[in-house]
């Protein structure tokens, strides 16, 4: 009877044209309150001449702040900058993680106790990390300097150097951020199955031809995932390189957030603040797209492409 | 069974005892307001200046103030960020630029009838705008040449004799000089960059006209250049670093302000320390403050300026003098013999004042940030071997006259 009442239920609700609304409500609600309201004040103040002393005053600026910024060298410069750490960030954690969890995925005697040690960078908090590595880069008494004895750059100067400190900047992203990568990389590895391995070897392909045939059309699509989210990440990145270089030296680690600061809370610029942040949405927006739209295409293509 | 009656009056009496008693409560509350500086974090300072609250809380029934500690690095951000949301402490420790800043967005009260009658020293003119008093100096500290008395032994008096004396001194990870010379410090580098400029008599601007690429500003900025091409300062090493280093016998010379000595002594109690005129051919030098002022937010504006007539009493400015070390208040305060005799150094720093300029542009105060960071930015490309030094200079001249006004 009990049984009868409850499969009733269940029918009921899971034939109800409510139920999908149901479950997305909450989460909507959520992204409707802490995204996309303040997303709507973000696109208000990018259109308006708003000062941080006084940010209820709301003068309106039209595209006068995005005209303005699509002519300053510092923005442009920002803009190269973010690529390119973005794309760095994104080819350095993807390589990095996919060596480290193809080397993980094999037996090798202490696996266990290397896999718990790989987490260890990611676990680290973001500003331990870069207070941390500030000191290693430090040109008198950092610990890589000592290391590269005389192969040290000119003065010790790495955070400091236009040439060196997105280097450096990089290398500390790279290694902070590799250890997820690999560790969600080294999940979809245990999918592959281990006849189509076993299979492959038989059929003697090496070792090439085996990733690329059986391990690769597993992974690929996680691949892609970490790739969009390092590359949303990676543009969103502030307290690392704030603490290490605030956008220095000359402006050769000023990403597009530390841009946005700098005009926010230094400059008290805040309309020109929110358009530099517009801009940034749009730009990770934009990669998100391409992504769909690859994804999809592949999806399209079948497991052959 | 109880009258009604009865029950009401005693259910009035009741309500009107309660009432009262929060009238009377209401009355004798005292107003609590607040204040904010990054001095009430310090490990050295920090504790007299909290002290110097409780004073005053001690001696008054009718106001309380309680302190609110805010980092140096993040103490103007945060500042402005709540004031520009209509709250914030209600007394402020800002810099000077930042009080500029504040005025412009009518977001601080005068103070024009808490000063009446009181007279402050000179520095403090720099906080009257257009006439109103909108701050009084918290700490002022002027610039000289601090020195380790055991490394030099012949006090450099000319700038190529700080270049001999820097060169001489620098080996085996010692160094002859330290200044600021990273964008990760923009504003001590702003400091350092200014002294050199003053020191040659130059100006970042004049009456409201930019002067970056005026020849007085460029012979400063080439002098801080030569410095740095030299290889005498410890490269990448910032304010923090550098002068714990000197405290530890690594760093001979700087110029620095009159409040580092205490700092240094923090460090080490031992360090040798000797100050002298900071060896450029004027006098002039630079000259960096913390000020009070009262926050427009304020929901108690009479409290803060209570608290503000009682600081500059004769009692507070003393206490606060005397541990400021190198550092005067915002009134004149005779220093002490023992004063003198702990630290003789003290009589160069005071004997700069009338000549000490703030770290601001003459009238274009508003615009610091700006200007500072447009400066900085083309120095930097010289000091890199970007650009010629003249060319960034006549660069950052021609940005800051595109500044909106």
């Amino acid at each position: 009877m009990n049984r009868s009442n409850d499969a009733g239920v269940a029918r009921a609700i899971h034939g109800s044209p409510w139920l999908p609304y149901a479950l997305i409500g909450p989460a909507a609600l959520y992204l409707l309150l802490f995204q996309g309201l303040p997303l709507l004040q973000e696109l208000r103040l990018s259109v308006s001449h708003t000062s941080l002393l006084d940010a209820a005053a709301f003068r309106f600026a039209g595209a006068a702040n995005f005209t303005e910024l699509f002519n300053d060298p510092t923005f442009l410069s920002s803009l190269r900058i973010t690529a390119l750490y973005v794309a760095s960030c994104v080819a350095g954690t993807v390589g990095l993680g996919l060596g480290a969890a193809l080397l993980m995925n094999r037996s090798f005697p202490g696996r266990p106790i290397a896999r718990s040690l790989l987490i260890v960078p990611w676990a680290a908090p973001p500003v331990a990390v870069a207070m941390i590595a500030t000191w290693m880069f430090n040109a008198q008494y950092g610990v890589i300097n000592r290391a590269l004895g005389p192969f040290a750059p000119p003065y010790g100067q790495w955070l400091d150097s236009p040439s060196l400190a997105l280097v450096a900047i990089l290398a500390v992203t790279i290694w902070q951020l590799f250890p997820f990568t690999a560790v969600v990389i080294l999940a979809a590895l245990q999918s592959v199955p281990q006849d189509l391995r076993e299979a492959a070897v038989i059929d003697g392909a090496g070792l090439w031809m085996r990733f690329r045939v059986v391990v690769w059309p597993v992974i690929a699509a996680t691949v892609g995932l970490l790739a969009l989210l390092m590359t949303i990440w990676s543009i969103r990145r502030f307290e690392l390189i704030w603490l290490m270089t605030q956008g220095g030296p000359v402006g050769t680690t000023n990403t597009l957030v530390i841009d946005l600061y700098r005009r926010g809370f230094v400059l008290h610029e805040l309309g020109k603040a929110a358009a530099v942040g517009i801009v940034g949405l749009a730009f990770s927006l934009g990669v998100t797209m391409i992504y769909f739209i690859v994804t999809e295409r592949l999806a399209k293509a079948g497991p052959s492409a | 069974m109880i009258n009604r009656r009865v029950l009401g009056l005693g259910g009035s009496a009741f309500v009107a005892t309660l009432q009262g008693a929060r009238q009377v409560r209401a009355q004798a509350a005292p107003k609590t307001i607040t204040i904010a500086a990054s001095m009430l974090g310090e490990p050295l300072r920090g504790p007299k200046l909290n002290a110097i609250l409780e004073e005053f809380n001690a001696s008054q029934k009718d106001f309380v103030v309680k302190p609110v500690t805010v980092p140096f690095s993040s103490f103007g951000t945060a500042m402005f960020t709540q004031m520009g949301a209509g709250g914030g402490p209600d007394i402020i420790a800002f810099d000077q630029p930042n009080i500029y800043a504040a005025v412009a967005a009518n977001r601080l009260l005068s103070l024009d009838e808490a000063v009446k009658g009181i007279t402050l020293l000179p520095g403090n003119n720099s906080l009257k705008i257009k006439g109103v008093q909108y701050g009084v100096a918290l700490d002022i500290g002027n610039y000289a040449l601090i020195y380790n008395p055991e490394l030099v032994k012949k006090i450099p008096t000319t700038f190529a004799e700080l270049m001999a004396e820097a060169k001489a001194q620098t080996a085996n990870g010692n160094f002859g000089y330290a200044f600021r010379h990273t964008r990760a410090e923009e504003a001590g580098m702003w400091y350092d960059l200014s002294n050199f400029v003053y020191g040659y008599g130059g100006n970042w601007s004049k009456d409201g006209t930019p002067t970056i690429n005026a020849d007085a500003t460029l012979a400063g900025v080439r002098a801080y250049k030569e410095i740095y091409d030299a290889g005498v300062i410890p490269r990448g090493a910032d304010a923090a670093t550098y002068r714990r280093m000197f405290a530890s016998g690594k760093i001979a010379m700087m110029v620095d302000n009159g409040g580092v000595p205490t700092v240094l002594k923090g460090t080490n109690p031992n360090t040798p320390i000797g100050v002298a005129l900071a060896p450029f051919p004027t006098k002039n030098i630079g000259q960096v403050m913390a000020a009070l002022a009262v926050n427009a937010n304020s929901k108690a504006p009479d409290a803060a300026m209570a608290f503000m007539r009682w600081f500059l009493g004769k009692g507070p400015q003393t206490t606060v003098q005397g541990f400021l070390g190198g550092s005067t208040v915002a009134t004149p305060v005779p220093r002490t013999k023992e004063e003198l005799d702990a630290s003789p150094y003290i009589k160069v720093f005071d004997s700069v004042s009338d000549v000490a300029l703030p770290f601001m542009p003459p009238g274009l105060e508003v615009q610091t940030p700006q200007i500072r960071g447009i400066v900085v930015e083309q120095v930097l490309l010289a000091l890199q071997g970007q650009v010629e030094l003249k060319a960034a200079l006549d660069e950052a001249q021609k940005r800051v006259l595109a500044l909106p006004r």
